[in-house]
């Protein structure tokens, strides 16, 4: 029979990356995730949200981890559950575990052949693979060939986006890719998602960070306490939040030099400070901190710790609950 | 290009697992038990072996039962004086096995090896084929793969099964081959009933490591207080162990020779094949029901 072949191609290539409808899951007596709806069709799409929020969860859900309590999950027209709906699915987990004595390759290489394919396939895709996230260069050439006891967290990052990428997934799940990387490794780790993506490959990512996010997701879904927030294009969320104070501390010896130097300049509207810190609120933080420089520079002031508080987030979580 | 296939995922899923648990320390462990069981069949063949030059040394001098006997059977004489048997020496001298092979086998290979070392074999590749996955936190990327959970249950299961047939069956032949002629008269008596433990041990090992939080730890508590204890305790209570059951397909192997338990009123032994059918169930039994319960199983905490 050939004629259910037709409607079920078209359905694969014209129905929405990830379709969620009703989405709960409870442990027990706890909720895990509440009444989610979700439409992917292409692009990245950050989750984002607290500790303990429920991404984690979504995710498991949406790579047929955990059965739903209530609601469906349909990739490309399927079931999640369904074989075929997680060939079309590549998961990068949060969790730092490999099989400690393959090289990166042959883990990636394994990873392929456990999906189904033949040797030489496997051989072939791990190596385009490999390629893809940078382990095959002439400068780090031995890279993918290191056992990945001995691998650094960026090389192990790299080499679970690898096997996600490899079978050519057209929907690439990654829990927390960037943690615990540091800043060009993140750079370097988003080029990568990046380049998915423009490939046509829709991507969902979390990140309880919402700074690493605006460099790379389309559209932010935040979720707190199992339920969906907010599902908006970041523009959307910027004009949220443009013009909300924002409050810069620093932790200096020259608590009150500093203070004193700013606590007249436009950009400030408000100053505390003790004996340790000053609190500076600014609705331009990115001006106040190159101000900042500036006196470390040319007045000799010392900064210990300069930190700028996610307020975005906070932000965000103030107006979904609001909403 | 080839199209993915589920079976060949699977078949490199049991192949992954036959790689990863040999090439492990508990290989390390495996060749050192199987070292010992031989060594223990060195010892005996130097030392207690009817035919050795020791043990003819002894029989010129000593009396018929006791120089068999002795100092094996004192305690099987303390006992049978204490459970108020008729006479002891008597009951000594009735169950006193003449043959090497007998004495070899229910000495060696019945009572180390079966009742200590093949459970211990079995434990340390099947608890560990999922077991391990868990503990190391590695298990998230087989369930993101496009397999059937009960299949992958039966895939590891399919990777351990030749490690277990080279530690048990394979050990086993070592022994045998360790204690000289009797052993190797002995080895038809012996490798069926190993061969039926391994697989219902492996089985349920596989079953524990897939369902139990600490299957290492739930698997030697099995082994020691339900096969070792249990097992041992006079009354029907053993029949629900596996060494029982390996041992019933022993004595009736080796019947023709007059291979027997000590006192069969107690052991109330079942044929060979009736042993080898319960084995065979079980071990069905126990691999369909932790396909089952590892299918519907929900794997929360492994990230």
């Amino acid at each position: 029979m050939t004629a259910p072949a037709i409607p079920d191609a078209m359905e694969r290539t014209t129905a929405p990356a990830l379709v969620i409808r009703d989405l709960s899951k409870w442990y027990g007596p706890v909720i895990g995730l509440n009444q989610v709806n979700l439409t992917i069709e292409r692009g990245i799409v950050g989750v984002v949200g607290p500790n303990g929020a429920g991404k984690s969860t979504l995710l498991k859900l949406v790579t047929g981890q955990l059965r739903p309590s209530i609601g469906r999950v349909r990739v490309f027209g399927r079931s999640v559950r369904s074989l075929e709906a997680r060939r079309d699915v590549g998961y990068c987990p949060d969790v730092d575990a490999f099989y400690e004595e393959m090289t990166g390759r042959e883990f990636v290489r394994a990873m392929l052949r456990l999906s189904g394919f033949a040797f030489d396939e496997a051989v072939a895709r791990a190596d385009r693979a490999i390629a893809a996230v940078g382990m095959n260069d002439t400068a780090v050439s031995q890279r993918a060939g290191k056992r990945l006891r001995g691998c650094s967290k960026g090389m192990r990052q790299r080499i679970k986006l690898a096997q996600a990428i490899a079978h050519e997934p057209r929907l690439l799940v990654l829990d927390e890719p960037l943690s615990g990387l540091d800043p060009v490794g993140r750079r370097e780790f988003a080029d990568l998602i990046t380049g998915q993506a423009a490939s046509g490959t829709a991507v969902l990512m979390s990140s309880h960070v919402l700074t690493e996010l605006r460099a790379l997701a389309d559209r932010v879904v935040l979720i707190s306490e199992g339920r969906l927030l907010a599902d908006q294009r970041l523009e959307t969320f910027d004009r949220t939040i443009d013009g909300r104070p924002v409050k810069v501390v620093v932790e200096s010896p020259d608590v009150r030099r500093i203070a004193g130097l700013l606590a007249e300049s436009p950009l400030v509207s408000a100053v505390e400070f003790d004996e340790l810190e000053v609190t500076f609120s600014t609705a331009n933080p990115r001006a106040l901190c190159e101000e900042l420089g500036k006196i470390v520079r040319e007045r000799g002031c010392r900064i210990e710790r300069l930190d700028v508080p996610e307020q975005w987030a906070e932000a965000l979580f103030d107006r979904a609950d609001g909403a | 290009m080839k199209e993915p296939k589920e079976f060949r995922g699977l078949l490199a899923l049991a192949k992954l697992t036959a790689r990863r648990q040999f090439w492990t320390k508990k290989t390390l462990l495996a060749i050192a038990l199987i070292v010992v069981a031989c060594l223990s069949a060195v010892r005996w063949r130097a030392l207690k072996d009817p035919n050795s030059v020791r043990q003819q040394l002894r029989n010129s001098r000593t009396p018929e039962w006791l120089r068999q006997n002795w100092p094996d059977r004192l305690i099987t004489v303390a006992l049978a004086a204490a459970l108020r048997v008729p006479s002891p020496v008597e009951y000594v001298r009735v169950n006193y096995k003449p043959n090497p092979t007998l004495y070899f086998a229910e000495e060696n290979a019945m009572r180390l090896f079966v009742g200590f070392f093949l459970p211990i074999l079995c434990l340390l590749y099947a608890a560990a084929a999922l077991g391990e996955e868990y503990e190391e936190r590695t298990f998230v990327y087989v369930l993101a793969r496009p397999l059937t959970l009960w299949k992958v249950y039966l895939a590891k299961g399919l990777g351990i099964a030749p490690l277990l047939a080279v530690a048990t069956v394979g050990g086993s032949g070592l022994l045998c081959l360790s204690a000289g002629s009797a052993g190797r008269e002995a080895w038809p008596l012996f490798w069926p009933a190993v061969a039926a433990g391994a697989l219902a041990y492996g089985s349920l090992f596989l079953m524990i490591g897939a369902l139990a939080p600490k299957p290492m730890v739930v698997g030697v508590g099995y082994a020691f207080f339900f096969e070792f204890i249990a097992g041992n305790l006079p009354g029907t209570i053993k029949r629900a162990s596996i060494s029982f059951h390996c041992r019933c397909m022993m004595y009736d192997a080796g019947s023709h020779l007059g291979f027997q338990p000590l006192s069969a009123r107690q052991f109330m032994p079942i044929s060979g094949e009736l042993a080898l059918i319960v084995l065979v169930t079980m071990s069905v039994m126990l691999l369909g029901f932790g396909a089952w319960r590892f299918h519907r199983r929900e794997y929360r905490d492994l990230t």
